[in-house]
Formats: C-alpha cells, structure tokens, sequence
C-alpha cells in the first residue's frame, strides 16, 4: 500500500498537542501562503501521511471553497481525533497569524500617515497582483486543460476579471456548467 | 454603525469564503467589488494595500479577510471576519472529509475536480487583473508586476523578496521624485 523504506513501519498517530504545535509552525513560517510548509510538516517532518496520501488528499482541499490549508487541517485533524482534532489543528494553524496581522494592521494604520510606507506597500501591492498571476499560471501548467476546459476557464477569466459580474452568478452559472460537462464526458 | 459592519462582514465573508474555489488567491475581484464599489469602505489603493499585507503576513493568505476586519471594526471586527472567513468552509470541509472515510472517492468526485479545475484558474488569473488594476498607477507598478510575474514563474525565488524589493524601489523613487 505504502511505498518506501516506511511500508511496514506503523504511521505515526499525532496527540491533540502535536496537531496543535505542529500547525502552529506552520502558522508561523507561512509568509506569502502556507501550502509548502504543510507539505513539509505532514509528509517530510512528521510522516503523518505520505507524498501519495497527502497529494491525494490535498487533491481534495483544494477543490472545495475555501482557504486550502484550514481545510487540510479540518480532514487531517477529524481522522485522528474527529472535531476536537480539527477544531485544534486549525486553531494552531490561525493562532500566530491572527496575532501579526494585528500587529501589521496596527503598524499599518500609525505609519500608514507617512506617505512614504503607503507608497512602499503600494508597490509591494503591485508586485502581489503578478505573485497571483503566477500561482494562476502555475495552476494551469500543472492541470494540463483540455480545450472545452480551457474555454471554461477563459469565460470565466472574462466574466469576473473584465466583466466584474459578482462572484456568486458566475461560480453558480459555470460551477454547475463545468461539472456537467465533465461528468458527461467522462462516461464511456 | 460598528454592529452594521459586523453584520455586513459576517455575512458578506462567509458567501465570499464558500465561493473561494482555488482559495484566497480566487476572490480579490469580489473582494474588490463589496469593499469598493457596493460599500465604500476603502478606496482602490487602500484595497490593493491590504491585499498585498495579506499576502506578507504569515499564515493562509484567507487572512486579508481578518485584515479588514481589523480594520473596520478592531479586535472584534477580526474574530468575526476570521470566524465567518473559516466556520462555514470548514464544516464543509468536515462533511467532504467524512464522506470520504466513509465512501472512499466515488466517481463523481473526478468530475466535481475536473469541472471546477478551469473555474478556480479562471478565478485566480482574474484576481490578478483586478488586483494590477487597483495597484498600478504608473510605469513603476506595471513593470513590479511584470517583473514579480516572470520571477515567480521562471525561477524559485521566495516571491516574498520580490515583494520587499519593489516596496524599496517605491519608496527610493518617491524619494529622488517626490513630485512625480
């Protein structure tokens, strides 16, 4: 089942304070997003699950809304100790966050008077819009879409990015749309 | 006007969290449409300031949506912001996470991820158009975000240094041109 030198070894099965602890560093190291780390926790670390597993189940995060690593910490957290396993995995993972974006936000609003530090972040803001653009490219590299999904994802781009339609019509129209689509291509 | 505001956050951020497909990087063009153009909360520059925090704070980049809650409404415009960014997407999380156990992966799920595979790319690429334009108001933004782009697509640079470096680079070119 399992592959590598850890087939027969038996998987290690974290406490509540090692769900805690162990999402808290990721909390903590998660500058410019937190998907890395958790790999690196879950699998290379602690060898709560392995490179298959987790991909497997990262497959499934980041599918549903939502932000992808507290909703890791929900799946992972609830099969070792159902809702006291998740409740704690995300609360370590969002602990240290919520306190520097606190502190951000308070540096932010006493400087933010000084042109100067809203000229500085509004150039790291320009910078942020081509860091999200590249994680979109990266996405599509790694999904290797095929032309109708291809045409999916432009009449999206197009319906939210340069018509501004809201949110909620365009994922409730192509949301349904899309997976239809699939579904009925997939059948043999 | 604090208790409308956290009204409004509650329910506003928990549809906005249900409808991030592709996570936080998916919802700046309706984070942009809510704060800017339907409730007048910030401008374009004050939106695209907290966006980039957001995204050099440590922890999942969801936390912008606690950053604006910071903001609008202190310590607990932030607990209400972070909890309606996380409780309704978590239970969802949980309900998946038992079916799963339960089912294993049923054949319909491949065609739930390959339909919404394109919608979550089509989603970020679009936050990325919005958020260039709610940021660059010159010459030196345009190329911060060229830039940034071909960095982080082309080599594995921690993204987060060319982030810092273009805060510099704003910073020294306002200094040498404080008309401009």
């Amino acid at each position: 089942m399992h592959k590598g030198a850890t087939a027969d070894a038996p998987r290690p099965v974290p406490s509540l304070l090692d769900l805690f602890l162990g999402w808290g560093k990721v909390g903590l190291m998660g500058f410019g997003g937190v998907t890395p780390w958790a790999h690196r926790l879950v699998v290379e670390e602690r060898g709560w699950l392995d490179a298959r597993e987790y991909s497997a189940l990262l497959g499934i995060c980041q599918f549903l809304p939502g932000p992808n690593t507290p909703n890791l910490c929900v799946v992972l957290g609830q099969r070792y100790h159902g809702l006291a396993g998740a409740i704690v995995s995300v609360l370590g993972l969002m602990a240290a966050p919520l306190l520097a974006v606190m502190a951000i936000g308070a540096a932010y609003d006493y400087l933010s008077g000084a042109s100067v530090v809203r000229i500085a972040v509004g150039g790291a803001a320009s910078a942020a819009a081509g860091l999200v653009f590249a994680a979109g490219v990266k996405m599509a590299r790694g999904a290797r879409l095929d032309p109708v999904q291809a045409g999916i994802c432009a009449a999206v781009f197009i319906a939210v990015g340069v018509l501004r339609l809201p949110l909620l019509w365009a994922v409730g129209i192509f949301g349904p749309l899309s997976i239809a689509v699939m579904h009925y291509r997939r059948k043999p | 006007m604090k208790g409308d505001i956290l009204l409004r956050m509650a329910i506003d951020f928990s549809i906005l969290s249900l409808l991030a497909i592709g996570g936080a990087n998916a919802i700046a063009p309706e984070m942009h449409r809510q704060l800017v153009d339907v409730l007048h909360w910030m401008d374009d520059s004050e939106f695209a300031n907290l966006f980039a925090l957001g995204q050099v704070a440590p922890g999942p980049n969801i936390m912008v949506l606690s950053l604006v809650g910071w903001k609008m409404a202190g310590g607990v415009g932030l607990i209400v912001a972070t909890l309606a960014a996380l409780v309704p997407t978590c239970a969802l999380a949980w309900i998946t996470g038992r079916l799963v156990a339960r089912y294993g992966r049923a054949a319909w799920f491949d065609s739930v991820k390959a339909g919404l595979t394109p919608i979550a790319i089509g989603l970020v690429l679009a936050s990325s158009l919005v958020m260039a334009r709610a940021a660059d108001h010159d010459v030196l933004g345009y190329v911060a975000t060229v830039a940034t782009a071909a960095l982080v697509i082309f080599t594995s640079v921690n993204p987060i240094l060319a982030l810092g470096a273009f805060a510099a680079v704003a910073a020294l070119a306002m200094q040498v041109s404080p008309g401009a």
